[in-house]
C-alpha cells in the first residue's frame, strides 16, 4: 500500500518535472539560393537569402538582367552547391545544371546534363556552394530516481514508441536512435538522478515533436 | 551548512566526473558530454557564453534560458547548465562525427 501511494508519487512528481522541465531549442541557420535560366543558356542566380521566394526573386532579376528572355526557376538549393554549364560551341540552346554537396560534383554533373542535352562542348558557367546549414537542436532533462539499468531500457522503450527506431542502439549510458535526418539521445546520468533527452535534426518544430514523444513518454 | 565558495565548487566539480559518448548515423553526428560542477546558473552560463565566444567556435550563439547555442560552419553547439542538478551538458551535432567530436572536446576542454 505505502509502495504503491509512493509509486504513484514518483509518477505523479515525474510528470511534474517533465512538463517543468524547460526544453530549449536552436533553430538551424537557413539560406536559400535560386537559378534561373531562360532562352539560350542566360541565366541568374541568387545564393544566401532568408528565404526561398526572395532567393527566386532575385534569380529571376539576374537572369532578366543579363539579356535573359522567358526566364524560369530551374532549382533552388539550401546548403549545397550549384552548378551551371553551357554549350559554348555557338548554338543556342544546351545547358545543364546540378546541386551536389561539393562543387566538383556539381560541376560534373552539370557537364554531364549539358552533353546529354546535345551539347558538344560544355563548359561551366557558373558555379555557387552555400554555407552548410547547422542543424537544429532541441533538449530536454527530467529527474530520476531508476537505476542505471531500468533507466537505459526505458530510454530505449520511449525511443521505440517515438519511431526513433532506426540504428536503436545502447552505447555506455546512452540509447541513440534515428528518424529519417533526425538523430536522438536519451542519456542516463544515474549519478545525478537525470535523463537527458536531445533531438538534432534539419528542422526545429520536427526535432521538437520528436523530443516531446521520447521526453513526454519516459 | 556553510557551501565552499564557488571557486572551490569548480575545482571539485573538475575534480568530478568526466563522461562522453558520441554518435554517427544517417541523421545528423552527434557528440555529447558533461560534467559536474559547482557553479552557480549565472555563473555557468556566463562561463559557456565565454567558452564559445573566445574559443571562435561559434560565429554566432544565443542564451535561452539554461542553454547557450553556438553555430559553426554547419555545426550546432550547446552548452546546457542545469546548476540545480550540479550539471553541465555539452552537445554537438554537425555532418562530420570526428568534427563534433573535436568541437566537443575543445568545448568541454575549456570550460
Amino acid at each position: 500500500m505505502i509502495g504503491s501511494v509512493r509509486a504513484r508519487c514518483f509518477t505523479l512528481l515525474s510528470a511534474i518535472a517533465a512538463a517543468l522541465a524547460w526544453a530549449l531549442a536552436a533553430p538551424p541557420s537557413h539560406a536559400d539560393g535560386a537559378l534561373a535560366v531562360g532562352n539560350c543558356g542566360a541565366f541568374g542566380y541568387s545564393l544566401n537569402y532568408d528565404n526561398e521566394s526572395t532567393a527566386r526573386r532575385r534569380a529571376l532579376r539576374e537572369c532578366s538582367r543579363h539579356k535573359g528572355r522567358n526566364c524560369n526557376v530551374v532549382t533552388t538549393f539550401d546548403g549545397i552547391c550549384m552548378a551551371f554549364a553551357v554549350d559554348n560551341s555557338g548554338r543556342c540552346g544546351a545547358w545543364g545544371w546540378a546541386t551536389r554537396p561539393t562543387r566538383a560534383e556539381a560541376e560534373d554533373v552539370a557537364v554531364k546534363e549539358c552533353q546529354e542535352a546535345g551539347g558538344e562542348s560544355c563548359r561551366v558557367q557558373a558555379q555557387a556552394c552555400e554555407a552548410p546549414r547547422t542543424p537544429a537542436m532541441t533538449t530536454n532533462w527530467i529527474t530520476t530516481e531508476l537505476g542505471p539499468k531500468e533507466c537505459l531500457e526505458r530510454a530505449e522503450a520511449v525511443l521505440k514508441s517515438a519511431g526513433l527506431t532506426e540504428k536503436l542502439e545502447v552505447s555506455g549510458d546512452s540509447v541513440w536512435g534515428e528518424h529519417g535526418n533526425y538523430t536522438a539521445q536519451v542519456r542516463c546520468i544515474a549519478g545525478k538522478g537525470v535523463v537527458m533527452f536531445l533531438v538534432v535534426g534539419p528542422k526545429l518544430e520536427e526535432a521538437q515533436i520528436h523530443l516531446q514523444a521520447a521526453s513526454g513518454n519516459f | 551548512m556553510i557551501f565552499p565558495n564557488s571557486v572551490a565548487r569548480a575545482v571539485l566539480a573538475a575534480a568530478a566526473g568526466f563522461l562522453c559518448g558520441s554518435h554517427t548515423l544517417a541523421g545528423p553526428s552527434v557528440a555529447t558530454s558533461w560534467s559536474s560542477t559547482g557553479l552557480t546558473q549565472q555563473e555557468c552560463v556566463q562561463r559557456a557564453e565565454r567558452v564559445l565566444r573566445d574559443a571562435e567556435m561559434a560565429q554566432d550563439f544565443e542564451v535561452v534560458g539554461q542553454s547557450v547555442f553556438g553555430g559553426t560552419g554547419g555545426y550546432t553547439l550547446l552548452v546546457r547548465c542545469i546548476t540545480e542538478k550540479e550539471l553541465v551538458y555539452f552537445a554537438v551535432g554537425g555532418p562530420s562525427h570526428d568534427q563534433a567530436q573535436r568541437y566537443l572536446t575543445t568545448m568541454s576542454g575549456k570550460f
